[in-house]
């Protein structure tokens, strides 16, 4: 098969969401010694923008965007390892610590954002739910994370968002990464308010925000 | 040698034996009679005519309280009656147990008359030299208690209270235990209660005639916190984050129940010193907000409230304007954000007492789920936002005139709207029944994909579903579902295995069962099996204020009810995620 055949194919595995097709063709490119950067820019990666784009435009609702970060999951799970044994330098877009914060224990909506991330070749590191907001810090630290990404879905909870800005001002980690936030009652106004970077709408909008603020993105894009 | 007690217009003869009560015997047969004031003689509800057999001499108070209610010499009261002989009795029809219809529509949940503040006449003697009693203990004698309790005021004023009223005095007891206030003359059938529905965004109040049980009125009112914030979370923030803030809308929702407590009264020619009691089935946060309760706890995880079961307030302590010595009761929270409305509503649907497996199911804002296994209940809250009541939807509304509430499919879609008049938006029901309709018909996919070019779909002139709308909807549902699901799973139970599914909400009482079913928010079932229970939080309170023994014993369950967290289930993501598909159960 050539490889823009069977790049097409990735696409459309993961547009239409089909798990097994998606992890064979990851495993068929690496036996075909196709570089697996290539397979991801221009197979998956393509595909899960297309997902997207379907979503944005209502076609797509929360299980096909799930099912499609799926794809994207088992993929990455074959081309991952090749791209380390090969030392290539990887396609990876940047480092993201995210968790949704201390008091709150609703994860939907970060695990969504999470899965984007990941399906759009960025390194996640999920804290999971009801995180101390000095861990994010922690991690962000040991692993030089790019973003630190906080989730709240109540009122009452978002306000330790507000927190997390001044424990990063106090430890002097300003400039180290960048802060994004979201949940259901977050809005760019608030965001701008508590001094975070940035602020998403739902999972595509984060990691278009991500893109656009990541300079390793910049970079490669 | 075994006696006998015959009833006139009943066959065969009750067994008895010498020196037992009347009542208890009449009781034992399946014969209860009225015993408002629990077989003391007080309240002359009991009384029987002994048509033949011996009439022995009236007792204290006796033959004042039959004459009170038009009873002659023929009569007696059947719970200080001693059988010494057979006799031959009639039973008046106002002597029969009354077991009050409680709620208004659905199951009729019958309830022993039994409130908790009752008022009783009596007719005492004064104290004699021979022996100077204390009026207090002459007072617990009257009322055949051992020793009430009552307040430094009451007994301040006892002594003046007695010359002025000779003796004849009626005093409103509470639990049969306190004294809350003591009137010259008989007052006894003056006496009535509230009951409140305190809902988020709606309130209901009944008057209730705490003498006869009747509910004499009712006044619906909005809660005016909602300027504050429409959903419950925002109003915790709110408090939460400016204390100050707490106590407006504590102030807010005060005004408004003395609103409405005075449109009651004024309307049925009463006074506030004429109600002495208030029993309000709310949210968690609700009365946390009424009590003025710190909501610090409430606001983050894992959401635990102040207090679950409270003792009955003072009415001036918690601001509400009935009769300075009247109490204020509380339907006892259960657990996290799951409150007295639920508590009320379980205890009132007979969801507590009936046997297993049932799923009683609030639709509202929050949407609120118990299930019964055996004799293990849990529940759960599940955040399904505001669409149901309209909200969060582009041409969303109440159901008022003009939102469109039904669909039907003749060849087309044809709309029904509230009063028949051009449609202006929609409301709950009616965007079940859109899509329900909308789906059987193509234009929308299990998806939830509006099939359409443009992606909306023109309901009536000047009324669009949009893509959006549906989006809505499904995570509403969804919240619902998943959180039944999940329920049923860890139970080991199949929706197929409920006996009844409750229904409670006014959400639930517009909703067409079948699309509900067809959508997957409402789990596939024999209609037969489901009960539609209205507003169940304020039949719940009805029946908390008429009947002492229902209260005690939801306080007594209340507790062993378990909370089951949804959001930190490992399964819920899937369970929620699945449930987005429009597609009946399985």
């Amino acid at each position: 098969m050539s490889s823009p055949e069977i790049f097409e194919l990735m696409r459309t595995a993961v547009i239409e969401g089909r798990t097994a097709e998606a992890e064979r063709l990851a495993r068929q490119a690496v036996a075909q010694g196709i570089n697996p950067n290539e397979a991801l820019e221009r197979g998956f990666i393509p595909g899960i923008r297309r997902v997207g784009e379907l979503w944005e435009q209502g076609e797509y609702f929360l299980p096909e965007l799930v099912t499609s970060a799926e794809c994207m999951k088992a993929a990455l799970a074959v081309l991952k390892p090749e791209l380390d044994r090969t030392r290539q330098e990887s396609v990876l877009r940047g480092k993201v610590v995210i968790g949704t914060v201390e008091g709150d224990i609703h994860d939907i909506g970060k695990n969504l954002v999470a899965a984007m991330f990941a399906a759009n070749g960025f390194e996640v590191f999920d804290l999971g739910a009801d995180v101390k907001l000095q861990a994010f810090i922690d991690k962000a630290r040991a692993v030089q994370a790019d973003f630190v990404c906080l989730s709240a879905l109540l009122t009452t909870t978002m306000l330790n968002q507000r927190r997390f800005m001044g424990l990063v001002r106090e430890q002097n980690l300003a400039g180290s990464f960048k802060t994004l936030v979201g949940g259901a009652p977050v809005t760019k106004k608030w965001a701008e308010d508590i001094g975070a970077q940035g602020y998403a709408e739902n999972a595509l909008a984060a990691v278009r925000l991500a893109l656009s603020l990541s300079p390793r993105a910049k970079e490669r894009s | 040698m075994a006696i006998t007690v015959e009833i006139i217009s009943r066959r065969g003869k009750i067994k008895a034996s010498r020196g037992r009560r009347l009542a208890d015997v009449l009781d034992e047969a399946g014969l209860p009679l009225s015993s408002y004031c629990r077989g003391r003689g007080l309240c002359g509800k009991c009384a029987v005519e002994i048509v033949e057999g011996a009439l022995p001499d009236f007792q204290d108070g006796e033959r004042r309280l039959l004459e009170r209610i038009g009873f002659g010499a023929k009569h007696r009261l059947a719970c200080l009656y001693e059988l010494q002989g057979s006799v031959r009795i009639s039973i008046p029809e106002s002597s029969v147990l009354q077991r009050m219809p409680i709620l208004s529509r659905g199951v009729e949940m019958p309830s022993d008359f039994d409130p908790a503040v009752k008022k009783f006449a009596m007719e005492l003697a004064p104290p004699g030299l021979a022996r100077p009693e204390a009026l207090i203990d002459i007072l617990a004698g009257g009322l055949r208690i051992p020793r009430p309790d009552l307040s430094l005021e009451a007994v301040r004023g006892l002594s003046s209270l007695w010359k002025q009223a000779k003796g004849r005095m009626t005093a409103v007891l509470y639990r049969d235990r306190e004294i809350l206030a003591l009137d010259p003359g008989d007052t006894a059938s003056r006496l009535f209660g509230l009951a409140v529905d305190l809902g988020t965004t709606t309130l209901v109040m009944d008057l209730v005639d705490l003498f006869s049980g009747r509910v004499l009125d009712s006044e619906t009112a909005l809660n005016s916190q909602a300027a504050y914030g429409a959903d419950v979370v925002s109003r915790i923030s709110l408090a939460f984050s400016e204390p100050a803030k707490a106590d407006r809308l504590r102030a807010a929702i005060i005004k408004d129940l003395n609103r409405m407590t005075s449109a009651l009264l004024d309307r049925n020619g009463l006074r506030p010193d004429d109600v002495f009691e208030a029993v309000i089935a709310g949210n968690t946060a609700m009365n946390h907000l009424l009590t003025g309760a710190a909501i610090d706890t409430l606001a983050i995880a894992p959401f635990s409230p102040v207090f679950s079961v409270l003792p009955a307030m003072s009415a001036p302590e918690v601001g509400l304007g009935i009769s300075e010595h009247g109490r204020v009761y509380l339907a006892p929270n259960i657990k996290s954000f799951v409150g007295g409305d639920i508590s009320a509503g379980l205890m009132v649907s007979g969801f507590l007492d009936k046997p297993g497996p049932l799923l009683y199911l609030d639709l509202g804002t929050n949407g609120e789920i118990a299930l019964k296994k055996d004799d293990r209940v849990l529940v759960a809250s599940t955040a399904a936002g505001p669409a149901f009541e309209g909200m969060n939807i582009s041409q969303g509304m109440l159901a008022a005139a003009g939102a469109v509430c039904r669909v039907e499919d003749e060849g087309e879609v044809r709309v029904f709207t509230i009063g028949d008049v051009p449609a202006r938006g929609i409301c709950g029901s009616g965007l079940i029944d859109l899509a329900a309709v909308c789906l059987g018909r193509g234009i929308l996919t299990p998806s939830g994909q509006i099939n359409l070019p443009q992606k909306r779909f023109p309901v009536a002139p000047g009324v669009t579903l949009e893509q959006k709308d549906v989006r809505e909807l499904q995570l509403a549902a969804a919240a619902v579902k998943s959180g039944m699901r999940l329920m049923l799973e860890e139970a080991g139970l199949k929706a197929s295995d409920l006996r009844q599914f409750f229904i409670a909400g006014a959400f639930g009482s517009t909703l067409n069962l079948s699309r509900a079913m067809r959508l997957g928010l409402l789990p596939s079932l024999d209609p037969a099996r489901v009960v539609d229970l209205g507003n169940a939080s304020l039949s719940g309170a009805r029946l908390l204020l008429l009947s002492l023994t229902a209260r005690q014993k939801l306080e007594s369950l209340a507790g062993g009810i378990g909370h089951f967290s949804l959001a930190s289930q490992p399964g819920f993501q899937e369970a929620f995620i699945g449930a987005l598909e429009f597609a009946a159960w399985s």
